[in-house]
């Protein structure tokens, strides 16, 4: 190589090297001169120094979380002042214990022997042991934390003394122990009663129940309960009062025990009817007979022969030529299967008086309109069942029910929103006929 | 038999605009295609139960009256009755 060209490549990598420091040193010395302006500005302490994520985070968010300000306050200060003069007293108390026991032996001697099994007191040999003080102190902290007492331990000594070390044992496992002891002693005792123990709390009281454990305070609506008292009293608890002229009117038109709960049940749903239609019922003098909770159906009086011996009767019925409806009991109480009998019945002899001679339903333009439509399939027009879809007044009667049905049955067949949805014209129609009949 | 979803609008429900699966009958049994597994087991559970529907007593001129009847499926009137329940799972036959 050219020695020229050698020496000219020294001296350039001797200036770059020159810069370069020079450059450090520049950065540098900026760097301590920001440091020492924050630090005169943060009460004379140079924070960046003992904390470098400061300067990112910030002092104020820092705040009472900032690691480096613990140990400045007084309270610190005075705990670690109290901390050193209780490691200083405690190579005294050890030293003093030590002299006392050594004249105390002859005394020990003269003491009343310690029974088999009886607990000596706390003793402060159960306290931690104090580490040397010619330890050097690693960090504070930790000192802290290794010096703290553990909870308080007895010693219980052995039935054969001597070599066996002490067991210690927790006081609160003592207590149990003691109880337990005590049981088994009187298990022990031939042929005695075991001793109660103690009273635990009740489990329903402190046991936490789920909200969705619907096994007790809730009723699924899937379960089908047979106990028609218990259903008397739930539906009684949510019963409101019925106003003074509905209870005159649908008092006038059951016949019945009064003092039955399915009573004030029945009223409840002959009131949604309204005044208007209650008080046209009265004068067409309507009956509702309402049967005993021993009478059935197909045993009253009112129903002989009309029906085979084959069919079945369920809970409801009306009958034309005498205006009257008759009820079983269960059929009021019961929460209602898939449609209220109660208003699908009494809406037939709603029907029924409107109408002069025969069904309303039957001469209704509107009525019939729809039903007609619902026969053809029609877009927006549908039977609920295959028994709405006999006649005109079966119809006629399925509609009110789902239009004065408030959600109370068990798999409704047809509620009032499915009128409404699938079957409007005839929704329109109910809604008018009810809006009209009690003037609303 | 294509099942759509009923959806709530201003107006009350009306069909959706896609189908969520299909029902057939084929004079023995149901077939069921259905994605969603949670509404083809309700709809196993329908079509695959005996179903009670109500059926009238009396003449119509004495006496006005129902009973309950049971219907095993695998025949035509339990499933045409089971249809016309599919709005009770908010569906609808297209």
């Amino acid at each position: 190589m050219d020695p020229l060209y050698q020496l000219i490549a020294q001296a350039t990598q001797r200036n770059m090297n020159e810069n370069t420091q020079k450059s450090n040193d520049f950065m540098r010395a900026n760097h301590k001169k920001d440091v020492k302006e924050k630090g005169s500005r943060a009460n004379e302490l140079d924070f960046a120094e003992l904390s470098p994520d400061l300067n990112s985070m910030g002092e104020d968010l820092m705040g009472s979380m900032d690691p480096d300000m613990f140990g400045r306050s007084n309270n610190a200060e005075r705990f670690r002042r109290a901390w050193e003069e209780e490691l200083e007293e405690q190579p005294r108390q050890e030293e003093e214990e030590e002299e006392g026991q050594e004249q105390g032996e002859p005394e020990d001697e003269n003491a009343r022997p310690r029974e088999e099994g009886e607990l000596p007191e706390p003793t402060s040999e159960a306290e931690p042991e104090v580490e040397e003080e010619g330890a050097p102190e690693e960090d504070e902290a930790e000192e802290e934390w290794a010096e703290e007492p553990p909870p308080p331990t007895l010693e219980i000594p052995r039935e054969e003394p001597g070599d066996e070390p002490a067991v210690v044992v927790e006081p609160d496992v003592l207590e149990r122990s003691e109880a337990a002891l005590a049981s088994t002693d009187q298990l022990d005792r031939a042929e005695e009663p075991a001793a109660p123990v103690a009273d635990e709390p009740a489990r329903g009281d402190s046991s936490f129940h789920s909200l969705l454990d619907f096994g007790s305070g809730f009723l699924r609506s899937d379960e089908h309960s047979d106990n028609a008292e218990l259903e008397m009293e739930l539906l009684e608890e949510t019963l409101p009062e019925l106003s003074p002229s509905l209870a005159g009117l649908t008092s006038r038109l059951i016949s019945g025990d009064s003092t039955r709960p399915s009573y004030r049940r029945l009223e409840h749903y002959l009131a949604r009817f309204g005044v208007g239609v209650l008080r046209t019922a009265v004068q067409e003098k309507i009956k509702v007979i309402l049967l005993g909770p021993d009478e059935s159906l197909p045993s009253h009086i009112l129903v002989q022969g009309l029906f085979d011996e084959e069919e079945l009767v369920e809970g409801a019925l009306y009958l034309p030529d005498k205006h009257t409806l008759l009820l079983e009991e269960s059929c009021v109480i019961r929460v209602p299967r898939g449609f209220n009998p109660v208003v699908f019945y009494f809406a037939h002899a709603f029907d029924h008086i409107l109408g002069d001679e025969g069904y309303a339903s039957a001469k209704s333009a509107a009525v019939m309109a729809s039903y007609q439509s619902c026969q053809q399939k029609l877009a927006g027009h549908r039977f609920a069942d295959d028994l709405a879809g006999i006649s005109p007044m079966h119809y006629f009667a399925q509609a009110v029910e789902s239009y004065l049905s408030e959600d109370d049955c068990l798999e409704p067949l047809w509620t009032r929103d499915d009128l409404y949805d699938f079957d409007r014209s005839m929704y329109d129609y109910v809604d008018y006929l009810f809006h009209r009949t009690n003037k609303v | 038999m294509i099942l759509f979803p009923l959806r709530p609008v201003a107006g009350g429900r009306k069909p959706g605009e896609f189908p969520v699966g299909s029902v057939h009958f084929d004079g023995q049994e149901v077939k069921i295609d259905c994605p969603d597994r949670e509404l083809r087991a309700r709809l196993q559970e329908l079509f695959f139960q005996p179903l009670r529907i109500r059926i009238a007593r009396g003449d119509g001129e004495q006496v006005l009256a129902h009973g309950w009847e049971v219907l095993e499926p695998g025949t035509e009137a339990h499933y045409a009755a089971c249809v016309a329940r599919l709005h009770t799972f908010g569906l609808v036959p297209g």
